[in-house]
C-alpha cells in the first residue's frame, strides 16, 4: 500500500518538474525533439529506479543528474556527423539572419550553444534552476572549485558575447511571450 | 612578472565572488567582504550588475514550456517521436482517405510562459511599478499605493512601489516632492514598501548622478528579476 503511495507522490512530482527538465535539455542540446527524448527516458529511468533516492527532497538534483548522464550517454552513443543545415556561412548577411538577430532568445541561445559543453551545462542548472554550487558539483560529479570556475568563464564569454542586449531589447522585438509578464519587462527597463 | 601573476589571482577570485554573491552562495562575512569593496570600487559594481543581466537573459531566453496537455509516454519514452511521427501519418493517409478533417485544435500554438507554473492570484499583494519622473506619475503611483495599503490593511496584504529608470526620482531625496509623504505612508502601513532598482542606481552613479535615496526605500539588485519573481508567486501589478 505504501509502495503505491510512494509511486503515486513520485509520479506526482515526476510531472511536476518535466517542464523544467525540459528547458535544462534544450538548453544542452538545442534541439527539441532531442530534448524531448532526453526528458522521457530520464521520467523512465527516475521510475524504474525509484529505490535509489533515498531522500525525498534530493528529488531535483536526483533527476537532474539522470538528465545529466542520458545527455552524456546520447553523446557517447552519437556517431559524428555534420548537419549542412546547420552550418552558418560568415559571409551570410540574408535580411533573415539580421531580423533573427534582432530577437534576444536567438542571440543568448547562440551564446549559450557556442559555450562549451561544460560551462553550458552549469550555468544552466544555476541560472535557470536555481542550483547551489555544491548541488551542481554532485549533478555533475565535479569539484565545487571547478563550479565555479566554470560558470565564470561561462558568464565572461556571455557578458562578452551579449554586449548591449538587454531585456527591452525583448520587449520590442517578441511579442510572442506571454501578454501579462511581457507588459511588465516593456515597462521595467 | 609574479606581480601580474599575484593581480590576476586577485582579479579571479574577486568575479569568483561577485558571481557567488549573485547566487547567494557567499556566506555572511564573505558578503560583508565584497559588498565592502563594490561600495569602493563602481567597476565590481558594474561587474555585479552585468552578471545579474546575463542571469536575467538566460532566464528570458529558456522560458518553461507548457506541458499540461502532454503525456508523458513511460515505456515507450524512446521511441515517443516515432510513434508520433507514425501517428501523424496515419491520421493524414485517414484523412486524405475519407475526405474528412479530423484533429481540430491539434494545431493550436503552444504558449510561451515566462512563469514556472500558474500560480493561484494573491489578490491582496500588489506591485505599483513606475518608470517615469513625470510629476502626475509621482502623484498617481503614491495615490494607488495608499489607496491599496489601505483596502489590504484588514487581509494583511502588501504592496510594493517599484522603481525603475526615471521612476527612481520618486525615491531620490534631491529630486522628490514627497520624502514627508513617503516616510508617512511607510509609518502608517508597515505592509507599504518602497523599492529602488540597483541596476539604475549603478547606471545614475555611472552618469555621474549620484542618488541619496530616501530612508524608507529598500533596493533590489534588479527590478526586472523582482518583479517576475513575484508575478510567479500570483502577485499583481500595475504600471503607472
Amino acid at each position: 500500500m505504501l509502495k503505491i503511495f510512494y509511486k503515486k507522490k513520485l509520479e506526482r512530482k515526476l510531472s511536476e518538474i518535466r517542464p523544467r527538465l525540459y528547458r535544462l535539455a534544450i538548453s544542452w542540446c538545442s534541439d527539441a525533439m532531442l530534448a524531448d527524448d532526453l526528458v522521457q527516458e530520464t521520467l523512465n529511468k527516475a521510475l524504474l529506479k525509484h529505490s535509489q533516492l533515498k531522500d525525498f527532497d534530493l528529488l531535483n538534483s536526483w533527476v537532474f543528474k539522470i538528465l545529466h548522464n542520458c545527455w552524456m550517454q546520447h553523446l557517447r552513443s552519437k556517431k559524428p556527423s555534420l548537419d549542412i543545415d546547420n552550418i552558418e556561412l560568415l559571409s551570410n548577411h540574408s535580411p533573415e539572419k539580421q531580423l533573427s538577430e534582432m530577437h534576444i532568445v536567438d542571440r543568448v541561445r547562440k551564446a549559450v550553444e557556442m559555450l562549451p559543453l561544460n560551462q553550458r551545462q552549469v550555468i544552466t542548472l544555476v541560472d535557470l534552476e536555481d542550483n547551489s554550487y555544491q548541488q551542481v558539483s554532485e549533478i555533475l560529479d565535479i569539484p565545487i572549485g571547478t563550479v565555479m570556475s566554470r560558470l565564470s568563464r561561462a558568464r565572461n564569454q556571455l557578458k562578452n558575447r551579449l554586449i548591449g542586449v538587454s531585456i527591452e531589447q525583448h520587449s520590442k522585438t517578441t511579442p510572442k511571450t506571454n501578454q501579462n509578464t511581457n507588459r511588465h519587462l516593456q515597462r521595467l527597463v | 612578472m609574479d606581480s601580474n601573476n599575484s593581480t590576476d589571482k586577485t582579479n579571479s577570485k574577486k568575479q569568483a565572488m561577485l558571481n557567488a554573491l549573485a547566487d547567494s552562495q557567499l556566506p555572511a562575512h564573505e558578503r560583508e567582504e565584497i559588498l565592502s569593496l563594490i561600495d569602493k570600487d563602481a567597476e565590481l559594481g558594474g561587474d555585479l550588475c552585468e552578471i545579474y543581466r546575463i542571469k536575467d537573459l538566460i532566464k528570458t531566453a529558456y522560458p518553461l514550456e507548457d506541458f499540461s496537455g502532454k503525456k508523458y509516454t513511460g515505456i515507450f519514452s524512446k521511441y515517443a517521436n516515432t510513434i508520433k511521427i507514425a501517428s501523424y501519418l496515419l491520421a493524414f493517409v485517414f484523412t486524405l482517405g475519407t475526405g474528412y478533417y479530423i484533429g481540430n485544435g491539434k494545431n493550436q500554438v503552444k504558449q510561451e510562459n515566462l512563469t514556472s507554473t500558474n500560480a493561484p492570484l494573491q489578490k491582496n499583494k500588489m506591485i505599483v511599478f513606475l518608470s517615469s519622473s513625470e510629476p502626475a506619475k509621482l502623484t498617481q503611483a503614491l495615490y494607488k499605493a495608499e489607496t491599496l495599503a489601505q483596502q489590504y490593511q484588514a487581509s494583511n496584504g502588501e504592496v510594493y512601489v517599484v522603481t525603475s529608470a526615471e521612476g527612481i526620482d520618486l525615491l531620490n531625496t534631491k529630486t522628490t516632492p514627497f520624502e514627508q509623504k513617503i516616510m508617512d505612508l511607510s509609518h502608517q502601513y508597515p505592509s507599504l514598501q518602497f523599492i529602488a532598482c540597483n541596476n539604475t542606481l549603478y547606471q545614475q552613479k555611472k552618469a555621474g548622478n549620484n542618488i541619496d535615496l530616501i530612508a524608507d526605500a529598500k533596493v533590489v539588485p534588479s527590478a526586472v528579476d523582482f518583479v517576475a519573481k513575484h508575478l510567479k508567486k500570483g502577485w499583481q501589478y500595475i504600471a503607472i
